[in-house]
């Protein structure tokens, strides 16, 4: 894909993203990084096919995604669940599309929450949920789509140290497991150490527009620990390279 | 003697009130889920729907009641035509206020969740079952009790009407109790007061309560703190599931509802601050196409207004705008003492709410007392006592004050009735809402009485009490509608000077080109107001008072 994006205000055309480029490959965990404001989330929904992209296109196996396809799934920041659905109805909604009996689909809904591990919760509303139980949720129905692509937008940002954790350490086994269909992963995340941690490329987008500054494998055995010294050089080398692309926006802005 | 009779037809006819009112409600929600989609979807929509709910939200929509009878009797006619006459008056006095928050409810959906809805292909219509419907709920519970009164007020006044030497009536509680006062039935009249009472506070309590509480689930605030932890045990049957939800929901309104805000101050609450926190502001940015496509609509629209007036120009125009040149002196006249008057009741409200709020908020036990009273009184319809409240005005205290002062007192108390419950009301909702964290300040610094008031009770309270002011207004000029003329006992006729009592006069005796004048005269009016007080007030509120997370429902 090569995406430029800008948007319309009314000061004229905000340039956001500009030749943006990258391809994911299977079984890859790959993390976008960028400053906050650079456009993240914004590619990432141009990705899903939210948004169309001014120029340039989305291939997904060889073929352009024109508009939201169940192939590509997408969790969100503020988990984005149905509060007036309980979990299962949430983890449902992804199964509306296709064309499945009443009873197929919840039996389909509960095994993705069973997979999860929120089996015992499928009658329960997102309030009575903790923070990481809903986003558990809101994997769970990424996963019912069943798609190839799942990409995630700061997944871990709006749960407590502890509970992203431990969400962290299981993530990789719930999405990359027998019962998915995921191929790939695409997370966008300002939190170096999670990106390290999980991820097996690192994309740094900078600049104003933005665009592809650095592209870094992680060549780590997992689980991976902050204390590992190789760890820490990862995470010298991410903030070297971010610096660089702040210092690429602050040159634009002048 | 009260006979059954008597308590059965009343409630017959409180039921075919409340059955008016329902109906009503429900049209008004229903379109609105359409209508404030469609604006909220396209900027064209938007553009034109926007101003027109917004100034018909303030219109005090009873004095332009003749009009719409004239055209609904002369068109249809029978008793249908007065029947949807009627609901017609009633359907466009809530309609705005619903709409709006529909609209306003929809524009603002979490982009997350209308990603969900569009990434997941959902169908136009399980976009709209889930997601697009459940967003207005909490909107639609928070105006609730204002827009079950209001249409209960407007109902009730409507239902019997003259217009010239005809009277025009439906089957109703307004119309029963207002035919019983007139032929000196006191007892009966006051039966069907009492069982209307009865009936409001029924439905006050036991249907939209509950509905206000179900409501709840429905705002989405992806951060609130989880309210129960640990497994429940899994529910096998609908009625053990259903038993164990009343036992919650009975537990959570005698324990820790207490503690915490009452329901109908949390969905009020959450419909203010919704409105002033994130009211969206229109597309700035209209692509070409659009641009023509509004160009053109609006164009059209214009061609037809111009058509309309060119074509009945000589058989309804002129002769409106002869009536104006003549009489303007005494309408503009009449239009300031029913300003006034709308003035010192306004004033009057809020310096008799400060000190009710102030105990409320601040001492738990007359809040205990006081609040469902408030929540029950403001629903019960003054149109439906004003004639048993008039009885007094027009015999004992006449002839002690002289016919006029106590016709104009009666005046400024049924227009207070009808305003005072809601700017009670809404202050308490402000006053209720300020942070918790301002009013340990406020103790901390041993603030006195005065200084809690003025530095933080009051301006807190701001916000609510003056975006409910737009309708309370409307509210006021309700009240003055139907007290400044009406038919007393035996069908004698009572009238002060007034701008709707020249209206109602009008009315009465046929004077269909002078009602017009003045709608015509109201409309302008209304317009002004809106576009110089409502909107400045509005913009007064979200600037200086708004306080950041005030409210998390």
């Amino acid at each position: 894909m090569d995406i430029s994006f800008s948007y319309r205000t009314e000061r004229g055309p905000l340039h956001v993203l500009r030749n943006v480029s990258f391809t994911v490959y299977e079984k890859q965990y790959v993390s976008i990084v960028a400053p906050t404001g650079t456009g993240k989330t914004t590619l990432l929904r141009i990705i899903v096919g939210l948004r169309k992209p001014d120029s340039g296109k989305v291939l997904l196996m060889g073929e352009e995604v024109r508009g939201p396809t169940p192939k590509i799934s997408m969790i969100f920041q503020d988990f984005a669940l149905f509060p007036w659905l309980t979990a299962l109805e949430n983890v449902e909604v992804a199964l509306l599309h296709k064309r499945l009996s009443k009873d197929e689909r919840i039996k389909l809904a509960r095994r993705y929450l069973e997979l999860v591990g929120l089996g015992a919760f499928e009658n329960y509303y997102p309030r009575e949920l903790s923070g990481g139980m809903k986003q558990r949720v809101a994997i769970a129905r990424a996963l019912a789509a069943q798609p190839v692509l799942l990409l995630m937008d700061e997944p871990f940002t709006n749960l407590d140290a502890i509970t992203a954790e431990g969400l962290k350490s299981e993530i990789y086994n719930m999405v990359f497991n027998e019962e998915s269909t995921v191929k790939a992963i695409v997370m966008v995340s300002h939190n170096l150490e999670e990106v390290i941690e999980l991820s097996d490329r690192v994309i740094i987008l900078g600049g104003r527009p933005a665009t592809v500054i650095s592209d870094v494998s992680i060549d780590l055995p997992r689980p991976r620990s902050p204390r590992d010294k190789e760890f820490q050089d990862y995470l010298d080398l991410l903030y070297g390279e971010i610096s660089k692309s702040m210092e690429l926006a602050g040159i634009a802005k002048t | 003697m009260v006979t059954l009779g008597i308590v059965v037809i009343s409630l017959l006819a409180s039921l075919a009130t409340m059955a008016r009112v329902a109906a009503t409600l429900m049209i008004s929600v229903v379109t609105g889920w359409f209508l404030g989609y469609a604006a909220a979807k396209s900027g064209v929509v938007e553009r034109v729907f926007l101003p027109v709910t917004q100034t018909l939200e303030s219109v005090p929509v009873i004095t332009f009641f003749p009009i719409v009878l004239v055209f609904f009797i002369s068109r249809i006619g029978g008793y249908l035509g007065v029947e949807l006459a009627v609901d017609f008056l009633v359907f466009t006095a809530v309609v705005w206020n619903i709409w709006i928050g529909e609209y306003e409810s929809i524009k603002t959906v979490a982009q997350s969740l209308e990603d969900v809805v569009n990434m997941y292909r959902l169908s136009f219509i399980s976009k709209f079952t889930k997601l697009y419907i459940p967003v207005t709920i909490p909107r639609v519970a928070g105006n609730i009790l204002v827009s079950f009164a209001d249409a209960l007020f407007y109902i009730v006044v409507s239902e019997v009407v003259t217009l010239g030497t005809r009277s025009y009536s439906v089957f109703g509680i307004g119309a029963l109790i207002a035919g019983w006062t007139s032929e000196g039935e006191w007892v009966n009249a006051v039966t069907a007061l009492i069982v209307l009472i009865i009936l409001v506070t029924v439905v006050v309590f036991l249907v939209l309560r509950p509905f206000v509480n179900w409501a709840v689930k429905y705002s989405y605030d992806p951060y609130v703190e989880v309210t129960r932890v640990g497994a429940r045990r899994q529910t096998t049957s609908r009625l053990r599931a259903s038993l164990s939800r009343n036992i919650r929901y009975v537990r959570r309104v005698m324990a820790v509802e207490r503690a915490t805000l009452p329901v109908f101050v949390r969905a009020t609450g959450y419909s203010i601050y919704h409105r002033l926190a994130i009211r969206p502001r229109p597309v700035g940015i209209l692509t070409k196409m659009e641009k023509h496509v509004a160009i053109g609509v609006g164009l059209l629209i214009l061609a037809l207004v111009a058509y309309g007036i060119y074509s009945s120009w000589e058989t309804t125009w002129l002769p409106i705008l002869v009536n104006i040149y003549n009489n303007w002196v005494t309408y503009l006249y009449y239009l300031g003492l029913d300003w006034l008057r709308v003035a010192i009741v306004t004033t009057a409200s809020i310096a008799v709410a400060i000190p009710i709020d102030y105990l409320m908020v601040t001492r738990p036990k007359v809040e205990a007392i006081l609040l469902p009273m408030l929540e029950d009184l403001a629903s019960i319809p003054v149109s439906a006592y004003l004639p048993l409240v008039a009885v007094p005005f027009v015999t004992i205290i006449a002839t002690r004050l002289g016919l006029s002062a106590s016709l104009e007192l009666l005046v400024l108390i049924v227009a207070f009735l009808s305003t005072a419950w809601y700017v009670i009301y809404n202050m308490y909702v402000g006053m209720k809402t300020i942070p918790r964290s301002l009013w340990d300040v406020a103790n901390n610094l041993n603030l006195s009485t005065w200084h809690k008031l003025t530095k933080l009770a009051i301006p807190g309270a701001m916000p609510a009490t003056i975006t409910g002011l737009a309708s309370t207004v409307g509210s006021t000029w309700g009240g003055l509608e139907i007290a400044e003329y009406f038919q007393g006992i035996n069908g004698k006729v009572y009238m002060v000077h007034g701008y709707t009592a020249l209206m109602d006069y009008y009315t009465a005796v046929g004077n269909v080109v002078g009602l017009e004048a003045m709608s015509l005269i109201l409309a302008v009016n209304v317009i002004l107001v809106s576009l110089f007080l409502w909107r400045n007030l509005f913009a007064l509120a979200r600037r200086r008072y708004r306080m950041e997370g005030a409210i998390t429902l």
